[in-house]
């Protein structure tokens, strides 16, 4: 494992980062349109940690098949003071005060063309907070057969980053960690009104895999404890499997999708997730679509409520632990060319979209947040 | 054949028979599916049939999973860091 000890980054002052998108949902199809998006994502939960996201999307033909990506993306991080003795992922230093951050990130990609049925694409990734660095590369290949009725995907990413921690005394130390990971997806058009998606992949996580603020109280005795950092295998293997099922009712204006993933790891971890999300047509230009999410997951084999000086290897991630959650909520979705026929100056607007979501989620370990987004959309 | 031995086995045991039943179903879905004309993919390419419609950011919805909940995949973005209270 390599460390890496160096100043402290200054926190990014940054009011706009850049991130190029690869609009992976778009992916199934070989051909973009041109889009520009700005969304706004905010997430408050029952621990007062606050999560504000602002994103600028872009999709543009530069050039007959070949399509610029590119996404902005800021994040600004709110976490309360904590306990001396604290889960909570941030700093101890100055623990009796809100600590908050940015993340600038900035992702960029070209995607090609090639043929009328195939198309390659390249994105790169940077990311930057003030204790966490992130670089990554990613590459696909799309790929559409039998009359477009079949669509194969294959991608693969790598990743590099940099850990950091913020200690106490102000110094600073990085931690590397490294992420490979493929995946290969199959989209199958069943009827005119179905069509289903399957997909594999594979990750593997390499180097410093906990977080460097978790405090664990390992027992020495019945009656006495020390603290000592969080402490997880180096090294993780990970594969999920999911399945999509989409459906037109036409009979109700309105569509169906069903998702199941199963997941397991190398640290024994295993997981199911099932959503449900419907769309309808309320009128010709307003839609509404609620979203049932549930999700289990058992804990990894190291995960204990009371750790001993024999445990090698100790978490106090809840994201390790046994749990239960549920999304529950839906979102509204409005487009610009209702306004068209009493207002036919704004036929600009033609092509554009908004909509307004709001999620609850909850779990079995008593966390609950609020999730809203807002997003406003131009095809053009 | 020791304990460790023999979990590692059924694990992969395991892994073999997931990855057949994917490859399986891949294969009778591809052999058994309706070839569907362009022209009948009209409701197909209906706003509502893409769920980037409804909620077009998917990435942000996984990235806030992926600080709850301990599995990955089926997700719609790739990226790294966190810009989350982990």
């Amino acid at each position: 494992m390599r460390q890496i000890t160096s100043m402290p980054r200054t926190a990014l002052p940054v009011k706009l980062s850049v991130r190029i998108l690869l609009l992976w949902s778009c992916l199934c199809c070989t051909v973009f349109s041109d889009q520009l998006e700005y969304t706004l994502y905010h997430t408050t939960d029952n621990a007062e940690v606050k999560v504000t996201t602002s994103a600028f999307s872009l999709a543009k033909t530069i050039w007959e098949r070949t399509v610029l990506l590119l996404d902005v993306e800021l994040d600004q991080v709110s976490i309360p003071p904590v306990d001396g003795v604290s889960g909570a992922s941030r700093p101890q230093r100055n623990y009796s005060e809100t600590f908050e951050k940015n993340r600038g990130q900035l992702m960029f990609g070209l995607q090609q063309g090639i043929g009328g049925n195939t198309s390659l694409s390249a994105t790169y990734y940077s990311s930057q907070e003030v204790d966490y660095q992130s670089q990554s590369g990613a590459i696909s290949l799309i790929q559409e057969l039998f009359q477009k009725n079949t669509t194969l995907s294959l991608s693969a990413q790598y990743s590099s980053d940099l850990v950091g921690e913020i200690r106490e005394d102000g110094s600073y130390t990085d931690y590397a960690k490294e992420v490979q990971k493929a995946s290969f997806a199959i989209t199958q058009v069943l009827s005119p009104l179905s069509l289903i998606r399957i997909g594999v992949e594979g990750e593997r996580d390499l180097g410093f895999l906990s977080d460097p603020y978790r405090k664990i109280e390992k027992h020495i005795d019945n009656k006495n404890t020390i603290l000592v950092t969080e402490t997880h295998l180096p090294e993780r293997w990970r594969s999920a499997a999911w399945i999509e099922y989409r459906r037109y009712i036409s009979g109700l204006d309105a569509s169906l999708h069903l998702n199941y993933r199963a997941y397991r790891d190398d640290w024994e971890l295993q997981s199911h997730t099932v959503s449900v999300r419907a769309n309808k047509y309320i009128t010709s230009n307003f839609i509404f679509s609620p979203l049932y999410r549930y999700y289990t997951q058992n804990g990894v084999y190291f995960y204990k409520e009371n750790y001993g000086l024999d445990d090698a290897y100790y978490t106090g991630d809840h994201k390790l632990q046994p749990k239960i959650s549920h999304s529950i909520g839906g979102t509204v979705t409005f487009f610009f060319k209702a306004l068209l026929d009493q207002h036919p100056d704004l036929d600009f607007l033609e092509n554009t979209s908004t909509s307004l979501g709001y999620f609850s989620y909850f779990d079995s370990k008593n966390y609950q947040a609020h999730i809203w987004e807002g997003r406003l959309r131009y095809t053009f | 054949m020791n304990s460790s031995q023999s979990d590692s086995f059924e694990v992969q045991h395991m892994k073999t028979n997931f990855l057949a039943a994917c490859l399986t179903i891949v294969i009778l879905m591809l052999s058994a599916c309706a070839s569907v004309k362009p022209y009948e993919r009209e409701k197909l390419a209906d706003p509502i049939m893409d769920p980037g419609t409804a909620f077009s950011k998917q990435s942000l919805e996984d990235k806030f999973y992926s600080t709850r909940e301990g599995s990955m995949g089926g997700a719609s973005g790739i990226g790294g860091g966190c810009g989350c209270a982990k």
